[in-house]
């Protein structure tokens, strides 16, 4: 088995260094045909597309955000080049670079936009713009060639004139081999764990302190970035800009081949256009067959192989990550103290004061107050409905509360849940919230997201900022995953881990965050005996180091072992409150629990 | 503004909205808008060309046939739509999978019908004289046939056990099947009423306006901005979406001419996607 | 009419969590059996996978003289499994009269039949007749909670699983309630399955109780024996005595 795993690695990646060498000696090929520009051309074409749906790819793979507007981002990188060139006179190289700039501009200001638009409706939004783009260059007069559109667009040469047609292919090629390592770089960074993390569950990554629309800002505009530089390119190669390189239906080839590579995987893209390409130039002689054939590919991919090849490939027993050997001696380079700064022990660090919150016509929380210390374990437990989460949520500002007060370190916490979960409080969900389709480490590192110092540039070039600050933080992420005896499934896949694993990654990346409070939202539900001591042993380890930890539960066994006080809820008030062997024997609790009403007689 | 303008406006909307309409009645069990949707105006057109164009066939038989062969193509698509979105249980499957079925019959459309363009002859070729503008009764049809239809889906929703079980279903899946629902066959009956009823207006539509094959996407996208714009998931929505962007479309037209009428509802559509989504009489936001 | 319940073994998964545990548990025709624990304990998971909403990743599910561990969750109602889902799950934009209808949709093609019923439940919740023409969305929660078990005896099942009924409803309502389950119960025969987060609720009412916690059988026995078991408080609270 391991020997065929090595096999078919070693194969893949001669595969792809003979494909490199390949295209880059195809102009010598070409020139052996007698029409070199034609075949240059496809290729040229095809390495456009695959820059295009490496954007695609990087918004909606990556991003979880649907675009249908990337066929206008792509004409707008065209107008740019040829309004520039043609209309200003401006260097093509120069004005390559602003198609690129316009791109992220458009993009920018969609966003903009649209910041509260759910996922169907920011796809339709894009669909709009696309719509309005195309139309707009249509009435654009003088300044966009109207109907017929801008012509005389090309690639200057160095130092002057037109650049041949083996030269501008090369270009292309480098770009794209640019773009797909800018890609890469950024999804290998905090940048793109953060971009997944919002794909995955915004809630989330929210609860880390990521910005949403802070960062879809981002992921946008670089993705639109990306999209006008392929569309002005592409402009270069065929020599005019017109509004039908906006249609939806030009955009086909990109949405097979993304999804026929693997949509949110690096290579997938390139791979992708490159079968459509090939697929494209087989047919050219029945074009009429082209959408038929196209779309019942990208239908049987979406049934057969819904990762498309390089996800199934990764999903695969060759392609999966494995879970390793830690080397002996190892667990000693990543011991790890947890110290939490700035705080002494029975410090009251969050404070409820007479909280109450409706919810229509309910009130789920009736007037409580409740005290947080450093250092302690705090447990919140209740019979169902009794307002334990809404409580929380309320404390977390998920939910304004309708009245009284949240004090956080002393003072009135903010009423934005990421700012206050900058501030110190970290909240692990009822149900494992895991960026699934990402490794174990990674979850964890992206729960370091706000000690990340290095901007999108450091993280492109790989400036020694960004490398400090990556090696500081993959230091601290293994040593917490040696901790809790996690380091061997570093590289898995967070979603094939165990589902008792998956809850200890979880309080370990909400560990990683460095959080003064810490909230555990029903951690024991489904684990095993071992991994519920390998848990409550990790708690009292945290509380130790003097974090306050917040534990709801409903595995009351578990929780009365490790809480130093409890806090009973029912019907939205506190009903009792002490240490927990005081609270087991309180006949309320108990009350509360099992029903308190006899209704003996009337029901003999 | 003429009034000929206005009823221009109020048949291209009446179009847009039975679009709108059969896109609601497909999107209520299964929460999908289906890209695919408008390809079945095409068939209607294509049909009603071949049928009683080329074949003259008598308009019964016409009729008759289409409702089959629609019914057909609505089963296919179920089956193109829902498989992928059954099996990858991905976000983006149904918008791929629909897409990917929008554009396979665009191209057997394309194919079969090489430089053709779906109209054929009016079969009352009367106009009815409004207040000085002019109303073609084949126009009226389809306009009439909107509110046949629209009351129809709403009598059947609203009246009949099996309309109540497709509401029921749209409103809590998991309850329906413990009541004994089949979801599964409630699916497949939404896909074929919603591809026969766009088909039958395609079928009436093309003696007034010329069909191109490769026209589905466009009708596809006026309904998904007439949907939006009234609310998606509402009849209502549908109804009164599609006659607001066609007398929009129309008054533009007439003022500026030419395509800015079709940019003005797109900007419409902006608007509203930004400002409120839910459309006019949307109810709850979509989860997908 | 048969209506025994058997699970065996059942284990059951959700998102890579074990909900149930190689959990095993029989109703005999007839009888009036409490399923209690505390939350997360596998309670509603039980009746889901009873109902077809979850697939068991192991053990079966036997009613009447079938197995029905495959079969998909529509046709069970035809076989007289009738359910009561938590939070009652009516349907609020058709009436009450139309909810009702819901209920009896596999039994549709016996109209006579279904008027008939229609007229019991109006009997048997008067309040429901008052409002039949209403919104069952302007329903209180207690008239609710009437409506989602007359909607579930329309299909005239053999046994009726209620998820956590008195959840949300004043004490009142609770006692008008538990004593309609009880008719059902005494006057119709009707095998009931009761899932309660209230355990001595539950056990006044039921003959038999078995109580979860984290997906097995902690306890199980009759309600007489289980109403004075600290072992039942336990269930909930755990052990005091650290």
């Amino acid at each position: 088995m391991i020997s065929t795993f090595k096999g078919l690695n070693r194969l893949l990646i001669g595969g792809t260094g003979l494909a490199i060498a390949l295209l880059l000696s195809f102009p010598l090929i070409a020139n052996q045909t007698s029409n070199p520009s034609f075949y240059l051309q496809i290729v040229s074409v095809a390495a456009c597309s695959s820059i295009l749906t490496i954007s695609l790819n990087i918004c909606m793979g990556y991003g979880g955000l649907l675009s249908l507007m990337h066929t206008g981002l792509q004409m707008a990188g065209g107008y740019a080049i040829g309004i520039l060139m043609v209309k200003f006179g401006w260097n093509g190289w120069l004005a390559l670079v602003m198609a690129a700039v316009t791109g992220a501009l458009f993009a920018v200001i969609v966003i903009l936009f649209s910041l509260r638009a759910t996922y169907l409706y920011f796809g339709m939004i894009t669909l709009a713009v696309n719509l309005i783009a195309m139309e707009g260059v249509r009435h654009g007069g003088e300044l966009t060639g109207g109907y017929d559109g801008l012509f005389g667009i090309f690639a200057p040469g160095i130092p002057d004139g037109m650049m041949s047609p083996s030269a501008f292919y090369l270009t292309v090629l480098t770009i794209l081999f640019a773009v797909y390592f800018v890609q890469r770089n950024l999804i290998r960074s905090g940048f793109g764990r953060n971009t997944m993390a919002l794909r995955e569950s915004s809630e989330t990554a929210t609860a880390l302190g990521i910005s949403p629309s802070m960062h879809r800002l981002k992921v946008f505009g670089v993705s639109g970035a990306i999209a006008g530089l392929a569309g002005g390119l592409l402009s270069m190669q065929m020599g005019y800009a017109f509004a039908e390189i906006g249609d939806l239906n030009n955009g086909l080839i990109f949405f097979v081949g993304l999804f026929l590579g693997g949509v949110g995987t690096l290579a997938g893209p390139i791979l992708g256009v490159s079968l459509v390409a090939v697929i494209d130039f087989t047919i050219r002689g029945t074009a009429q067959y082209r959408t038929l054939i196209l779309g019942a590919i990208l239908l049987t991919t979406m049934i057969i192989l819904p990762r498309g090849i390089v996800g199934t490939y990764r999903a695969s027993r060759y392609g999966s990550p494995r879970s390793r050997e830690v080397m002996p001696g190892e667990a000693e380079n990543y011991k790890l103290e947890i110290d939490v700064k700035d705080v002494t022990n029975g410090e009251i660090l969050l404070e409820a004061k007479d909280i109450v919150k409706h919810f229509g016509g309910v009130k789920a929380v009736d007037g409580i107050s409740v005290q947080f210390k450093a250092g302690e374990v705090h447990g919140i437990i209740g019979p169902n409905g009794s307002g334990k989460s809404t409580l929380v949520s309320t404390l977390t500002r998920y939910h304004e509360a309708t009245s009284g007060s949240v004090i956080l370190f002393g003072e009135e916490a903010d009423k934005k849940p990421f700012v206050v979960a900058r501030t110190g409080i970290t909240r692990v969900f009822q149900v494992p919230h895991l960026f699934e389709r990402v490794s174990v480490l990674d979850n964890v590192l992206t729960g370091m997201y706000r000690r990340d110092n290095y901007n999108i540039f450091d993280a492109i070039f790989r400036t020694s900022r960004y490398r400090k600050a990556n090696s500081r933080s993959v230091a601290e992420a293994k040593a917490l995953l040696s901790l809790s005896g996690m380091l061997e499934i570093e590289e898995l896949a967070a979603g094939s881990i165990s589902h008792g694993q998956k809850r200890l990654l979880e309080v370990i990346r909400a560990v990683a965050t460095h959080p003064k409070i810490l909230i555990l939202d029903e951690p024991a539900t489904g684990l095993t005996q071992d991994e519920l001591n390998s848990l409550k042993s990790l708690i009292r380890k945290l509380a130790k180091a003097g974090m306050c930890v917040v534990l709801i539960e409903h595995n009351v066994a578990f929780l009365m072992d490790l809480a130093d006080i409890v806090t009973v809820i029912q019907n939205g008030k506190v009903i009792a409150e002490g240490a927990p062997h005081t609270v087991q024997n309180d006949q309320r609790v108990i009350d509360a629990y099992l029903g308190n009403t006899d209704f003996s007689k009337e029901l003999a | 503004m003429s009034l000929q303008v206005w009823i221009d406006g109020i048949f291209v909307g009446s179009i847009f909205a039975l679009v709108a309409l059969s896109m609601t009645i497909v999107y209520q069990p299964t929460r999908i808008m289906n890209f695919a949707q408008g390809e079945g105006f095409i068939l209607g057109a294509a049909l009603g060309y071949q049928f009683i164009g080329v074949w003259k066939w008598p308009l019964v038989t016409a009729l008759i046939v289409l409702i089959a062969v629609a019914t057909i193509m609505g089963f296919i698509m179920e089956r193109m739509v829902m498989l992928p979105v059954q099996l990858s249980g991905s976000k983006f499957a149904w918008i791929i999978a629909t897409l990917a079925a929008a554009l396979i019959f665009q191209s057997i459309f394309n194919i079969r019908w090489v430089n053709v363009s779906f109209s054929y002859f009016d079969f009352f070729d009367k106009d009815i004289p409004i207040f000085g503008a002019t109303l073609s009764i084949q126009k009226l049809l389809v306009i009439v046939s909107v509110a046949v239809i629209y009351v129809a889906n709403e009598l059947f929703l609203r009246r009949t056990l099996w309309g109540r079980s497709i509401r029921a279903i749209a409103h809590n899946p998991d309850t329906s099947t413990i009541l004994g629902i089949p979801t599964k066959p409630v699916i497949k009956l939404a896909f074929i009423t919603g591809t026969v009823v766009i088909a039958i207006s395609g079928f009436l539509a093309a003696p007034v306006i010329i069909v191109a094959p490769a026209a589905g996407l466009f009708y596809t996208i006026q309904g998904f901005t007439a949907a939006i714009i009234g609310g998606v998931g509402s009849a209502k929505g549908a109804v009164v979406g599609g006659m607001v962007i066609g007398i929009l479309d129309s008054v533009v037209r007439s003022w500026l001419g030419g395509t800015w009428g079709l940019f003005s509802t797109f900007l419409v559509l902006a608007a509203i996607l930004i400002l409120k989504p839910t459309g006019f009489f949307g109810k709850r936001v979509e989860g997908r | 009419m048969n209506s025994d319940l058997r699970l065996d073994g059942l284990t059951v998964t959700y998102g890579g969590a074990v909900a149930l545990d190689d959990f095993s548990m029989e109703i005999k025709t007839g009888e009036f059996v409490a399923l209690l624990g505390a939350n997360g304990a596998g309670k509603t998971t039980t009746l889901r996978a009873i109902s077809g909403l979850m697939r068991p990743a192991g053990g079966k599910v036997f009613f009447g003289d079938s197995e029905i561990t495959k079969m998909p969750g529509h046709k069970r109602t035809n076989l007289g499994i009738g359910h009561v889902p938590e939070g009652r799950q009516i349907f609020p934009d058709h009436t009450v009269e139309e909810n009702l209808q819901l209920g009896s949709f596999v039994r549709r093609k016996n109209r006579a039949q279904n008027s008939e019923a229609i007229a019991d439940m109006y009997e048997l919740f008067p309040r429901l007749k008052d409002r039949h023409k209403q919104q069952a969305g302007t329903l209180s929660g207690g008239e609710a909670q009437m409506l989602a078990i007359a909607r579930a005896l329309m299909s005239r099942p053999r046994i009726l699983m209620l998820d956590e009924p008195s959840l949300g409803l004043a004490p009142q309502l609770v006692l008008e309630l538990f004593k309609y389950i009880k008719r059902l119960h005494a006057e119709q025969g009707l095998t009931i399955l009761l899932v309660e987060q209230q355990a001595r609720l539950a056990l006044q009412l039921a003959q038999r109780a078995y109580i979860l916690e984290r997906g097995a059988v902690k306890i199980a026995g009759s309600s007489k024996d289980l109403i004075n078991d600290p072992r039942v408080a336990e269930a909930y609270l755990g052990s005091g005595n650290k």
